[in-house]
């Protein structure tokens, strides 16, 4: 008899198996109010005092347009409410860099708050952080403007709902293990030695902004040191007082020197990591950890075969760093959690994948890790698995069944061959892409040497439609927004509209690039960043900091959502106006005017009689295609000229789907305005009718090299599809399959309408329910009801 | 390929789970010579395609009426009434409709086309051992285009499977069996009267095939739906146990026990057919595993799934 598995009525919990410690600590972080009086990790401010200072900026947040009204508030605010830091006067006759290095060391040194929890075995609590932009009265003043312009600039075009854009924080992974390897003394080494071979004057005050900025953190480790050994001294419990002790040590050693243990390890990579969240005053978006499965490793299996480590205790470890990560959601501890639709932050690991030979990465760890996963049931980090076309069944089965079994949450999948093709095609010599990494939620990059801005600028490509039907203009603010392509109702083909179409969406993408070339060169004139260039390979060597285009690679990636929308609305356009002549452009447009008031049989035959794309059908599958790869390498030729960093497509809609709906009229794939568009590279709600293999063929013949950022799609399965062993099978074989003919990367939702229902009824039973929206995952209950009915829907549609 | 060669067929599921091993494609063609009395697919009965119409999704267009070419709809309070002996399924509703309320199950199509169908997941089948299925209806029942298609699919090296009753001719059952890797074969009821009461036609001729099917050298799954008063009788398993015991041993894999589920309910309604079984109760998981139990006694591999009744 085959063993069925009921996932329908089982909702992914934590482990019972869990150590008394684990638990406490995990539900400590779920208990906000409770640890109020004691501890909160929610932003702290500091200023230098000045009355012209700021800390914080318009550019790091605008790709949050949920926030834009409360933009100016929380500048106000946060410069109202910061800490003033002892900033000496002639400080601001250094470089900016030097400035904000001295005044992120006095922060560690003197003023960030330390505080071990009970029970904690890796430490460092606070770092979620608003810091001074340390600039001079008339730099602070040329900063405003520029805030100013681009805030303005910002709310035009959330208001015709083109794309968003900002110079964004994070999102991109750290050099972590040179860290770990060197220790920051030995990369402080490598910059006096460099520091030597370099002549230029401005050159030399970069490199020192970065030699200060490696003392920082040994001083904040030794007050975590001396912290331990307070605490061991008053500890009764002996086996909690040797920890102590041995934390006090480790802090001693790392993150200054290099980490001579597992628990070493781990200890340096969070401290070095919850840095760059306080660096950049940016809650870790995006700032991910990257393959850790394969830098700790060697430190684990030498502990480990030396006898100085069990598996057990390895895991304890990870259990608590895993727990750290979360702490950076007490960002918006306040506003409790429903945190609506802000509710991830994306720091993204990476287990499994290929090695340098191309052969299967995986080890122990990786297999610790998923069990990590599995059992501790939290948000963050958010695990990413590489799969490629050696990963072993064994994996290749426990990913499928935890995915059966936890709504399909746990993962984002990367699949390495389709993605390291993109990563090819953006110039990344092949000897060297095997070492790639997402970040935040799908993001290709490369580990301790790219930025890539994975989501600098956000463009909803369906509005193009609009502007192609209506000659430019946003058809609700009568607003000449695009040039004049003609009006369509004198089109006497289907490639004049075609040829329409792609005008409005290149000048769309001229729009958006030119105003985020502006935000970049922004941040890159003000905001240096030396802590984390200091972790950025080719910063110090180029003496530019890394959001300066300071980076070994260097790009700004364009996302864009809507593909179906579009690709729908070309095919509907092309079989019903100009092959079967059962509809005329003409009455489109009007009804689309109405938003197809008293036009619903014209909006029925526009969503009923046309191909939809995520089908497999070849012919709305090539519009699709040819508008990807046209915006894909139509962006890879532009360059932001004060940074040069060259742009790249992706799609990664996060929550744009829903806020740029209200802004973009009714379309004639027959959606109405309002209605959410398509995200990632998926299908328009509801369309996709052909199941998983139709949709991924359908997403395979895009050609998503061209956008070497990687795409979000996301299948849903109901729990009796995956119920027993050979179902299961099914899905590894489907998985496989995806390597090889579908897209980047892939997300799964296995939950039945039922239970999605039941827990928008009924929020406190199901709490941990977590599912996957496009491009990140979340509480269910935490979403903002919108987006809880798109998920409802999406999964009832599925065959 | 023969371009002429074309056959009705009432659908085609891709990523099709339940219809053999691995990742397969399911073509459910239309005509069955059995009249199960819970079956899923009635709609696949006839050769004639068959009009449907779909209340949910109807905007009140009336574009239907006035389309249909010899006055088969009208419009009534409790929404449209098909005319079955006037509807020629000629499918113009299905096109004016702009909403697709009306749908036409079956057409007709070309070796061709249903082999590029086919096809077109070929990566998944390779990766899953899995494959095609013809189904329906029973591929018997189209048996030059079941053939026709099976050729096709061997030539391109996929895994073949027929869901099949086995009531034909038995010259008929060998041809389709030569070129299929696998067969799925429904028994249902080894009480000859009763097979006879619930599914119109003689077990004899099953069996005999069946028995034939025993000495070959092919793959066999066997099926039987456990239908509440119609299957379910603990002597019926015990009887079909025997005769794979004593028959089909050594080519049978697996043995499927498959629920009784009444979503078939709404499809019977909307084809306007007389469905019988409306007041049969589910399946309790206790007797399904009692069933499970006997059924053991084969010697083969049983599975069972399905809907249950809720406890």
């Amino acid at each position: 008899m085959t063993k069925a598995i009921d996932a329908s009525n089982v909702i992914w919990s934590p482990s019972g198996d869990l150590s008394p410690r684990i638990k406490t600590l995990r539900e400590q972080y779920f208990s906000f109010n409770k640890r109020y009086d004691y501890y909160t990790n929610e932003v702290r401010p500091y200023t230098t005092g000045t009355k012209w200072d700021y800390n914080y900026g318009y550019i790091h947040w605008g790709v949050a347009p949920e926030g834009i009204p409360f933009f100016p508030g929380f500048l106000d605010n946060l410069r109202a409410l910061a800490e003033v830091v002892d900033f000496p006067e002639e400080y601001y006759k250094n470089s900016i860099a030097e400035r904000k290095a001295f005044f992120f060391n006095q922060l560690l040194e003197k003023y960030i708050p330390v505080m071990i929890l009970e029970g904690e075995l890796i430490v460092g609590s606070h770092f979620n952080t608003a810091l001074s932009k340390n600039l001079t009265k008339s730099e602070s003043k040329r900063w405003l403007r520029g805030q100013k312009k681009y805030f303005k600039e910002l709310e035009l075009r959330c208001e015709t709902g083109e794309f968003n854009y900002g110079a964004i924080p994070g999102h991109l992974i750290p050099n972590y293990e040179k860290i770990l390897k060197l220790g920051f003394s030995g990369v402080r080494k490598e910059l006096l030695e460099l520091k030597d071979s370099v002549k230029k004057k401005k050159h030399i005050q970069w490199l020192d902004s970065l030699i200060e900025s490696c003392e920082g953190p040994r001083e904040l480790a030794f007050r975590y040191s001396n912290l331990a050994l307070d605490l061991a001294a008053k500890e009764t419990n002996e086996e909690r007082k040797a920890e102590l002790k041995e934390l006090a040590k480790i802090c001693k050693n790392v993150p200054w020197k290099p980490a001579e243990s597992f628990w070493e390890a781990v200890q340096s990579l969070w401290i070095t990591h919850m840095l760059v969240l306080a660096a950049e005053s940016y809650p870790g978006a995006g700032t991910s950890p990257g393959r850790i499965d394969q830098y700790l490793y060697p430190y684990y299996i030498k502990d480990l075969e030396e006898g100085k480590i069990t598996r057990e205790f390895a895991k304890e470890i990870l259990f608590c760093y895993w727990i750290k990560h979360n702490y950076a959601y007490d960002f918006q501890g306040q506003v409790g959690n429903s945190q609506g639709i802000n509710s991830s932050f994306g720091q993204l690991i990476t287990i499994g994948g290929i090695d340098e030979n191309y052969q299967d990465a995986s080890n122990e760890l990786t297999y610790l890790m998923l069990e990590v996963i599995d059992e501790i049931n939290l948000l963050e980090p958010k695990p990413n698995i590489r799969l490629h076309a050696n990963t072993s069944d064994v994996i290749m089965k426990k990913v499928a069944n935890m995915i059966a079994k936890s709504q399909g949450s746990p993962f984002l999948m990367n699949f390495d061959e389709n993605a390291m093709k993109g990563l090819i095609w953006q110039g990344i010599p092949k000897e060297e892409v095997w070492n790639y990494g997402p970040v935040g939620c799908l993001e290709n990059t490369m580990i301790g040497n790219d930025v890539s801005g994975t989501v600098d600028v956000n463009v909803n490509i369906a509005k193009a439609i609009e502007l192609t039907l209506f000659n430019g203009k946003d058809v609700s603010l009568n607003k000449q927004v695009g040039p004049r392509t003609g009006k369509p109702e004198k089109f006497r083909t289907y490639n004049e509209f075609e040829g329409a179409y792609f005008k409005q969406l290149k000048a769309l993408l001229d729009r958006a690039i030119k105003a985020n070339n502006f935000a970049d060169k922004l941040r890159a004139k003000y905001e240096p960043v030396p802590y984390v260039s200091l972790l950025i390979d080719g910063c110090a060597e180029s003496g530019k900091d890394c959001r300066a285009g300071g980076a070994k690679y260097n790009f700004i990636t364009v996302e864009a959502l809507g593909l179906a929308n579009v690709a729908d609305s070309l095919s509907a356009i092309k079989k019903l106006v100009y092959d079967d002549k059962r509809l005329t452009m003409q009455e489109i447009i009007e009804a689309i005017k109405s938003n197809f008031e008293d036009k619903e049989e014209l909006r029925q035959i526009l969503k009923n009689h046309a191909p939809k794309y995520g089908n497999d059908d070849d012919f709305v599958d090539d519009l699709a295609k040819k508008v990807s790869q046209f915006w894909g390498k139509y962006v890879s030729n532009k360059i932001s000229p004060f940074t040069n960093r060259r742009y790249r497509g992706g799609y990664l809609s996060w929550n744009y789907f829903i806020s740029f709906a209200p802004k973009t009229s009714g379309l004639p794939d027959g959606r109405p305005r309002g209605a959410f568009l398509a995200g990632g590279i998926g299908a328009s709600q509801g369309v996709d009718v052909s199941g998983p293999t139709a949709s991924i063929l359908s997403v395979g013949k895009l050609g998503l090299e061209f956008q070497p950022n990687g795409a979000s799609h996301t299948l849903s399965f109901s729990p009796a599809s995956l119920r027993d062993e050979e179902h299961i099978d099914k899905l590894v074989a489907l998985l496989r399959s995806y390597g090889k003919i579908g897209g980047t990367a892939l997300q799964t939702n296995v939950i039945s309408p039922e239970t999605l229902i039941a827990a928008q009824k009924n929020p406190d039973q199901y709490r941990n329910l977590l599912v996957r929206v496009t491009g990140y995952n979340a509480y269910f209950t935490t979403l903002g009801k919108e987006q809880q009915d798109e998920i409802i829907t999406r999964e009832s549609h599925k065959v | 390929m023969t371009s002429e060669i074309s056959g009705q067929v009432l659908n085609i599921q891709r990523f099709s789970t339940e219809d053999g091993p691995g990742i397969r494609t399911t073509i459910f063609l239309q005509g069955c010579a059995l009249r199960c009395k819970w079956c899923q697919n009635p709609e696949s009965w006839y050769l004639k395609p068959q009009l449907v119409w779909y209340k949910d999704k109807c905007i009140v267009a009336k574009d239907c009426i006035e389309v249909c070419p010899v006055n088969a709809l009208e419009f009534t309070q409790e929404g449209i009434i098909i005319d079955r002996e006037r509807c020629t399924a000629c499918g113009e509703c299905v096109s004016s409709c702009p909403a697709k309320a009306f749908e036409l199950l079956g057409s007709e199509m070309s070796l061709e086309e249903v082999v590029d169908q086919a096809k077109r997941d070929l990566t998944f089948y390779h990766d899953s051992d899995g494959g095609v299925t013809l189904s329906g209806g029973d591929p018997l029942f189209q048996l030059d285009f079941s053939l026709a298609i099976l050729k096709e699919l061997k030539k391109l090296g996929i895994h073949t499977a027929i869901d099949t009753t086995a009531f034909a001719k038995h010259e008929q059952f060998q041809k389709l069996v030569e070129f299929s890797d696998l067969i799925l074969l429904d028994i249902k009821q080894m009480d000859p009267l009763l097979h006879k009461e619930c599914t119109n036609v003689d077990l004899e001729l099953i069996l005999q095939n069946a028995k034939w099917l025993g000495k070959q050298k092919k793959k066999v799954w066997i099926r039987t739906p456990i239908i509440p008063t119609y299957t379910d009788q603990e002597e019926n398993i015990s009887s079909i146990a025997d005769f794979i015991k004593n028959n089909l041993i050594d080519v049978v894999e697996r043995w499927d026990l498959l629920t009784y589920n009444n979503l078939c309910i709404s499809k019977w309604k909307r084809l306007d057919f007389c469905f019988e079984l409306e007041d049969l109760s589910l399946v309790r998981k206790e007797k399904i595993q009692t069933l499970a139990e006997i059924a053991k006694k084969s010697g083969v591999t049983v599975t069972w799934t399905g809907v249950l009744k809720k406890e």
